[in-house]
This record gives C-alpha cells, structure tokens and sequence, in this order.
C-alpha cells in the first residue's frame, strides 16, 4: 500500500515536472528572452517619451496641414494667396520687433546708488552694469514680457547686445549713460512682482543700494528695432 | 522506476498539446524552479536505491525548493543582485553528488 501511494505521488510530481519542462522549453524556442524588471521600466520609459515626441510631431503637422487648408481655402475663394500672405507677414514682424508697438506694460528706472560707501567698499556695489540690466531683462522675459526696450531702443534678444562701455552701456550699437529706462509690454501686474518680488534681481539691486523705481503703465509705445539686420555667416539651408 | 518515466513523459506531451505559455519576464524563476524539482527527483531515486524513500518528504521537497529557488530568483531581481545563481549552484552541485551515488549503487548492484 505505501509502495502505491508513493508510486502514485512520483507519478504526479513528474507528471508536474514535464509540463514545466516543456512549457520552459517553448518559451525558450519561441525566442522569448528573459528582461528584468529594470529593463522593462527602462524600455517603458523610452516608449513614453517617444510617445510624447511623437504628440508633439503630430501637433505640428496638424498646424501645417491647418495651414495648408488656410492657403487653399483661399487659393479657392480670391484666386490668391496673398490674403493670407499678408496676415502671416503681419504675425512675423509683431514676432521679429522691426514694427513699432503699444500696450501695456512697465517702465522701470535704474541708476546708480547714492548713499555713502562703507570703509573698503568696492564702488562697483553701487554701480549700474551691463549684467545688471541684462538680468532685469531676462527676469522680464521670464515674467511674460512680451517686448522690451531700453532707452527706446528694442530688444531682440538675439541680435541685441548690452555690453559695458566705460560709464555707459552699448545697446543696439547706440551708447546710453544713466538713468537706464527699461520698457516693457506685457501683463503689468506679473512685470511689476518679476522686479520687486523678493529674490528676483531688481530686489537684490534695490538692497545693494541701487536706485530702481518700477511704474505700470496702461500706454506704452516701443519704437521698432532699425539697426541693419545682417548675417554674415548663416546661409538658408536648401531641402 | 517505469512509473517515473511514464510520468514525465506524459507530463511532455501533455504540456506539449495544452496551450499553456508563460511570459518571457517568468522564465529565469521557472528555469530555477525546474532545477529545483530536477534536484529532488534525483534525490527521490538515491532515497529509493537507498530504499528509505519517503513521500512526504519527496513532496515537500519538490514543492519547498522549487519555490525557494523562485523566491531567492525573485528577491535577486527586486535587489538587483543575480541571486538565482545561488539557487543554481546549490541545486547544480547536489544533483551531480546525488547522480554520483545512484551511479554507485546502480554499479555495485550490477
């Protein structure tokens, strides 16, 4: 009797055995190749940034297609595309700076500080430099500007310099001394906290000792930029 | 013995015809999981040549080390370390000891 039931439990056992065997076996046949857990995180997480690039490549060619149909649309109705031309050029020179505009926005008023030095102080803490303004820029940028100038010239920022001339600051190739006036078009309430909210720059400026002074504005006009435009090295590239 | 052999080989064709597939991620535990019950059916055979088999012992250890090895290949994989090579070398070294005392007992019967 125990011979049987031994029997019958190796029997079992193996039965068990050569399923896993061969279960093992297919899977190893079928080119199925063992991943760990870190590899598939890894490779699930490059499947989702390329699904995000890919979103974003559709979203484009959506645009363009919108933009196709817009040329087509009236191609159809004017017999010409200049219509449209016309409204994209508009868009292009709101978004290049050569057009002269008006909005609302801040006027900020930076000069040179006033108060005593202190024993061994660098006069330099209380000087207005180039960084300084660039620094008020980009903080304006940040904040949503949406065009800036300084002494009424515009900024475009890659193609203006602020460079540090002696006592003065070059911008747009004109050189300008002091009392520095940034102008700039956006929300006024974000422009004004993006200078006087605590650790942004125009903060830090003020503490150091500078003279700063932020007004809002509901009127603003910013002349166009007109200093030439030329590119000496970069050439269109042909498809 | 032939009830052994009948045994597994109905467990392949069987596991051969049911459609039964694991996914490719399980196949390192149920690697270490077949060794393992390899492991105690050698041991099983040397129990019996040495005529002090017991079944309950024969399952609880087909069932235990199976799933130790499976524990221990899981385990590795959360930490990062191949701990299933312990599993393997362990399983591996016993079934070659195993394998070279039935070959004696075989042997000196003959």
């Amino acid at each position: 009797m125990k011979k049987r039931e031994s029997q019958i439990t190796v029997f079992i056992l193996l039965l068990i055995l050569g399923i896993l065997l061969i279960t093992q076996y297919k899977l190893v046949q079928s080119g199925n190749k063992y991943v760990s857990f870190k590899d598939i995180e890894i490779i699930t997480r490059k499947i989702e940034s390329k699904e995000i690039e890919n979103n974003i490549l559709r979203e484009k060619i959506n645009d363009l297609v919108k933009q196709i149909d817009e040329y087509e649309v009236s191609l159809y109705e004017t017999g010409d595309i200049e219509s449209v031309l016309k409204i994209e050029l508009e868009k292009y020179k709101k978004a290049s700076g050569i057009d002269a505009l008006y909005g609302p926005g801040v006027v900020i008023i930076v000069s040179d500080g006033d108060r005593q030095l202190l024993d061994n102080e660098n006069p330099n803490n209380l000087l207005v430099h180039d960084l300084d303004i660039q620094a008020l820029v980009d903080d304006l940028l940040e904040a949503g500007a949406e065009a800036i100038a300084i002494n009424g010239q515009r900024i475009i920022p890659h193609l203006t310099e602020i460079i540090c001339n002696g006592p003065t600051i070059r911008v747009n190739e004109e050189l300008y001394s002091q009392p520095f006036i940034i102008e700039a078009i956006g929300n006024r309430k974000h422009l004004e906290a993006a200078v006087n909210a605590p650790n942004k720059y125009g903060f830090v400026l003020k503490q150091w000792g500078l003279f700063l002074e932020v007004n809002t504005s509901i009127y603003l006009e910013l002349s166009g930029y007109d200093t030439k435009i030329e590119y000496e090295y970069l050439k269109p590239k042909e498809n | 013995m032939i009830i052994a052999i009948i045994g597994i080989v109905l467990g392949i064709i069987v596991g051969y015809f049911i459609p039964i597939t694991s996914s490719g991620v399980y196949s390192i535990y149920f690697s270490v999981a077949i060794l393992a019950a390899i492991d105690t059916l050698f041991g099983g055979i040397r129990a019996n040549l040495e005529e002090r088999f017991d079944s309950v012992i024969f399952i609880s250890g087909f069932f235990g080390n199976s799933f130790i090895a499976f524990a221990l290949a899981y385990l590795g994989d959360q930490l990062g370390v191949p701990l299933y090579y312990a599993a393997v070398f362990a399983f591996g070294t016993r079934l070659f000891n195993n394998f070279s005392i039935i070959r004696r007992h075989v042997l000196k019967r003959i």
